[in-house]
């Protein structure tokens, strides 16, 4: 077992994984805040206000993710002529994405509770932001924990694309080890083994979750 | 039925367009206090529309509404129509009570916790002296023992039972009833209706929108016939149910009773 690849250069595999999981989770953090702000500007009564949220959900949805890390890398900081390192840029381009698709899930979320709910935290006098807070966003994440974790397991696997614009993540680690050693069966076969265990893990985390957080008799 | 001079609620010409669509039309009506008011009407006349749009759930085209001389969801500047603040027209809610026909229980939320929310949050009530109200409210409708419970765990009935009581702890001057008993078993409705003629007894001045027509002979001191968006008719229990004078109404009871 020691003699494997991945243990003997097992700081490297550490670095990189550090990298992807840092990526992955700041994406999907900042993804699920923004997603709920224009899954918000999406249900305005504002017919110009929700077009923007629309658009910008289909633009963020329909570019595709290499397509996005490049454009955040290469083009993004010249347009506005600054330098931003390129795990800012590649977090940028996997953020964009997030965005689109968590606002579609928010949206469905709180659409799935129902005029009725909304009706009736209204009428004991609860504003909107209250409305939100206490009543619907509590329902709608039960509903959409499957959704959430569907889409971090897609950051997950999409983080491996920043490899390409040299950010150091498990999968640049892989190529570079890959590339001095000459053993690319070994190494791409445990880094293969090393993401499939992190997402199934990461699915049985979530059945636990969801089971705590049942509501009794729903 | 003592009328008192100046009316609860005074309805004033009140309008809602739904794009193209009118579902109301022009409602007059004069609510004074301890009035129980039956709305009967077809399905698509209008009545569930008029209750949301007396609660401001819902905006309201042209008209006003008037709760104990406050106007309600607007004010008038230079003859300019505006919304109220989000904040002040949440304020202007908790003087007013509903009880939905599908319940609308917080499912999320413990029966006891139904009842808390909005005494915490919109009335700023201290927790314990909330939770005191709540489990006093909650023994009123004969729920006590249910307080821990969460809706999906309680009957049909029980529900409706919490529904109501989350709607008295904010002890509002009208309350509103959209078809309380019409999702409910029919073994079930007695006791929900029973409720309601406590609080009417009580004082507490109602509108009903109902089927019950038991109910509404009973408990109510004037019923109002809604068509197409507008109020037809109007008048006792006895009247209206014996001797209605629109053609309208005399169809509509004939297919109830």
């Amino acid at each position: 077992m020691q003699d494997l690849i991945i243990f003997r250069y097992s700081d490297l595999i550490w670095t990189g994984l550090n990298v992807t999981i840092r990526i992955s989770i700041l994406s999907m953090l900042a993804g699920v805040i923004f997603g709920l702000i224009i899954a918000l500007i999406k249900g305005s009564k504002n017919t110009i206000l929700s077009s923007i949220g629309y658009i910008f959900t289909e633009l963020a949805r329909n570019t595709p993710a290499l397509v996005g890390i490049m454009w955040f890398t290469y083009v993004f900081p010249q347009l506005f002529s600054i330098k931003i390192p390129v795990f800012w840029t590649a977090w940028m381009a996997l953020t964009f994405q997030t965005t689109g698709y968590m606002s579609e899930v928010f949206r469905a979320g709180i659409e799935a509770i129902g005029k009725e709910q909304r009706y009736a935290a209204k009428s004991v006098g609860l504003t909107f932001y209250q409305e939100m807070k206490l009543v619907i966003l509590p329902q709608a994440i039960r509903i959409m924990i499957p959704d959430i974790l569907n889409q971090f397991v897609v950051v997950f696997k999409t983080s491996t694309l920043v490899s390409v614009v040299a950010v150091r993540d498990l999968m640049y680690q892989a190529h570079r080890l890959s590339s001095q050693l000459y053993q690319p069966v070994e190494i791409y076969t445990s880094v293969a083994v090393i993401y499939i265990l992190i997402i199934f893990g990461l699915s049985i985390l979530v059945n636990l979750i969801q089971k705590k957080y049942k509501i009794p008799g729903y | 039925m003592n009328k008192k001079k100046e009316p609860l609620l005074e309805v004033k010409n009140l309008h809602k367009y739904y794009g193209r669509e009118k579902i109301l039309k022009g409602i007059n009506q004069k609510i004074y206090k301890g009035e129980v008011v039956t709305l009967l009407g077809r399905s698509g006349s209008g009545k569930s529309t008029y209750l949301r749009c007396i609660h401001l759930l819902e905006e309201f085209s042209d008209g006003e509404i008037i709760l104990d001389n406050e106007t309600l969801g607007y004010t008038e500047n230079n003859s300019q129509r505006k919304p109220l603040s989000s904040k002040k027209r949440a304020l202007q809610r908790t003087e007013i009570g509903m009880v939905f026909q599908h319940f609308a229980l917080f499912k999320h939320l413990t029966a006891l916790q139904n009842l808390m929310l909005g005494p915490i949050n919109a009335k700023n009530i201290p927790k314990n002296i909330a939770r005191e109200k709540a489990e006093k409210q909650l023994d009123k409708v004969g729920l006590l023992h249910k307080k821990d419970s969460y809706p999906n765990e309680l009957s049909g009935g029980q529900r409706q039972r919490i529904g109501i009581a989350r709607a008295l702890i904010m002890e509002p001057k009208l309350m509103l009833f959209d078809e309380p008993t019409s999702a409910l078993d029919p073994e079930l409705v007695h006791n929900v209706l029973e409720i309601m003629k406590d609080i009417a007894d009580e004082g507490m001045t109602m509108i009903v929108v109902t089927h019950e027509i038991s109910f509404a002979r009973e408990v109510s001191s004037r019923v109002s016939i809604l068509d197409k968006g507008k109020i037809i008719e109007e008048g006792s229990p006895e009247k209206i149910f014996s001797s209605p004078d629109h053609e309208i109404t005399k169809n509509f009871l004939k297919a109830i009773l």
